[in-house]
């Protein structure tokens, strides 16, 4: 199989990759890999104004969208994909769906994953809570569903990140008190590695979307 | 259009997008028109400014040959008036927000109260229009007591009364707003397919006894006309009271919690004798029946159980330390705060209150039992929880615990 046009990125991932300032991890997925790091309208709202980081991101978010390392889901970008997309994906599809969740779990997430859903893509997102809250409903979730850190793994196994930058957005997002994977709580990067099964790897493309579970593995090839 | 909707209702783009939490540089933008506003954001502003998501959506040019009048809802037209400040239209725009969140998160819990809707029909519909105001307002209420829980053992119902709204589907919204004049409102709230009544209850400088009679007052307004009116506003030493529909809804609040039923089974139970009325007997009576003095002693001389001479003297009987001994009730917040200790202050106000919002709001107890209910039953994920009781994720792991927590991922 070949590997997915793009991954859809949720608030909490982007969010970590911007508060450590270190987003060439979502290049390398594009360029090395073709898969393409998009956000729904939504989470591109939701980045430009948190509670917490208020409009913070806006600069970062918007050169990673100039620099087309990220693109915007709308409507014209969503409709490109949908050749490939399985029968019967809509955008009005995409949207009731997202409506759907939204009742449960945040907007911005609500939307990534019914993105995600419909065009049988993986979604990027650390929000175990609302994972578990959509599986607790019996409501479809994408597959895979790989975390910021599956990402950064990646990247340090397939040489495209070296484990000084690794370990420096580790430190950097325990030092503001991020939520971390628990292999790398209380473990350095390196040695976080040993106990961390990773949901993005390196091979075969194996990736089926309509099969497998959110923290199924996903195998991307270079280009 | 989202600015013509915005100057129509007295708000600006900045301080809307504040109360709503989105970016004030992106509101400013969809409210000129420069940027789509997404279609998952529309159910939220067309709840929020009661207007359809259709004219939102309208480009700007659309705008141009619309009066103001085309598109002001009803609602606004109330809360714009001179005598609101900004606080109160502030508090409008989240009580409307809660409402939205209300419908919500009802449809995900399945558990959907639209009792009020007959109710207040079979109320409507059983009373003579033509009446006198206050005859149209005993007799509503005296349907409305049956058709309840509060004409249940002739007894006072202050306590009972928020949860008897609330099971009818009736948004009971209390909190302080110090700047406001605004002693009660009621509006309606959400989509026209899915509104519901709010009555709301200034509690700053307002005793329990007293907002008792104000919530019950903007429900009466809330049957007959809030939702032709678009609101009802009611407003601290208002002098209005001679207005029909005025009369009308005091006169429900008063028959719904005071009957002469009511009156005549305190006394007794206390072995209070009308005739001689005291201070401290009075206070008992009040402490019992859960409304204010001036209502009780009202009540008592339209049942006839106290000579109409008398009323003002008895209005005027200091009966405050007395009824401080009978009822916690008659504590100030402060007061009652300290007699129950900290940790069930923490717990009684603590964990009810905004803290995202601009102005910290109290949310209903209720309403914060659904959303905490939703959560421990997995139906809303935590960060669902936090976004409809307005306050941070990490805030809403330490009030009510991360049901997740040690669940490896």
């Amino acid at each position: 199989m070949p590997n997915p046009a793009l991954v859809v990125c949720d608030s909490d991932a982007l969010i970590q990759f911007f508060l450590a300032n270190e987003i060439r991890p979502l290049k390398q997925l594009k360029d090395a890999y073709g898969v393409q790091p998009a956000v729904v309208q939504e989470v591109d709202l939701e980045m430009r104004w948190l509670r917490k980081y208020r409009d913070r991101f806006v600069p970062q978010l918007d050169k990673a969208l100039k620099s087309n390392i990220l693109q915007i889901l709308d409507p014209a970008h969503f409709q490109s994909l949908l050749a490939a997309a399985p029968v019967g994906a809509s955008w009005a599809g995409f949207q009731s769906l997202g409506a759907q969740y939204e009742g449960r779990i945040h907007r911005g997430e609500a939307y990534s994953f019914a993105a995600a859903v419909t065009l049988e893509m993986p979604a990027l997102s650390n929000d175990f809570n609302a994972i578990k809250t959509l599986e607790a409903n019996f409501l479809t979730l994408p597959t895979p569903v790989p975390r910021s850190f599956d990402l950064l793994a990646f990247c340090f196994h397939n040489s495209l990140l070296e484990l000084k930058a690794c370990e420096a957005m580790r430190s950097e997002l325990l030092k503001v008190g991020e939520g971390l994977p628990a292999a790398f709580k209380h473990a350095s990067f390196e040695d976080g590695l040993k106990s961390f099964a990773p949901r993005l790897r390196d091979g075969s493309p194996t990736f089926a979307a309509s099969s497998g579970s959110y923290s199924m593995p996903l195998f991307i090839s270079k280009i | 259009m989202l600015q013509n909707v915005l100057e129509s209702v007295g708000l600006d783009s900045q301080t809307c997008a504040g109360l709503l939490g989105f970016n004030p540089a992106v509101f400013a933008e969809w409210s000129a028109g420069q940027r789509p506003i997404p279609e998952s954001v529309l159910p939220l502003l067309s709840a929020v400014f009661s207007v359809p998501p259709s004219v939102l959506r309208a480009p700007a040019k659309a705008a141009r040959n619309l009066r103001e009048e085309d598109i002001t809802p009803a609602i606004w037209y109330k809360f714009r008036g001179p005598e609101l400040v900004n606080a109160d239209r502030e508090c409008v725009v989240l009580i409307r927000q809660l409402g939205h969140y209300l419908n919500e998160l009802e449809a995900v819990t399945r558990n959907r109260s639209v009792q009020w809707k007959t109710l207040f029909e079979s109320i409507r519909n059983s009373t003579d229009l033509q009446a006198a105001p206050r005859e149209q307002g005993r007799s509503a209420a005296r349907m409305f007591r049956e058709a309840t829980s509060l004409s249940h053992g002739a007894k006072g119902s202050g306590e009972v009364l928020r949860g008897a709204l609330r099971s009818l589907g009736v948004l009971v919204f209390e909190t302080p707003l110090q700047e406001s004049r605004l002693e009660g409102c009621s509006f309606y709230v959400g989509t026209q397919s899915a509104s519901r009544p709010c009555v709301f209850a200034n509690t700053h400088h307002v005793t329990w006894f007293r907002r008792n009679m104000v919530l019950m007052h903007e429900v009466g307004h809330s049957i007959f006309e809030s939702a032709l009116v678009g609101a009802s506003l009611d407003f601290l030493n208002r002098e209005d009271m001679a207005e029909p529909l005025e009369l009308r809804a005091q006169a429900f609040a008063q028959e719904c919690l005071v009957p002469k039923s009511v009156l005549v089974h305190v006394a007794q139970s206390h072995g209070i004798k009308w005739a001689n009325l005291s201070g401290r007997s009075l206070a008992r009576i009040v402490a019992d029946t859960h409304v204010e003095q001036r209502t009780v002693v009202a009540a008592a001389a339209e049942a006839g159980l106290i000579a109409a001479d008398a009323t003002e003297e008895l209005k005027r009987i200091d009966i405050i330390s007395d009824l401080h001994e009978f009822s916690n009730h008659a504590l100030s917040t402060e007061e009652y705060l300290e007699l129950i200790g900290a940790k069930n202050a923490h717990e009684w106000i603590g964990k009810r209150s905004t803290t995202l919002t601009p102005r910290p709001l109290r949310l209903p107890v209720g309403y914060v039992t659904t959303v905490v209910d939703a959560y421990r039953d997995c139906q809303i994920s935590l960060g669902k929880g936090a976004e409809y009781l307005m306050i941070d994720d990490s805030e809403f792991a330490g009030r009510f615990g991360d049901i997740y927590q040690g669940v490896e991922e």
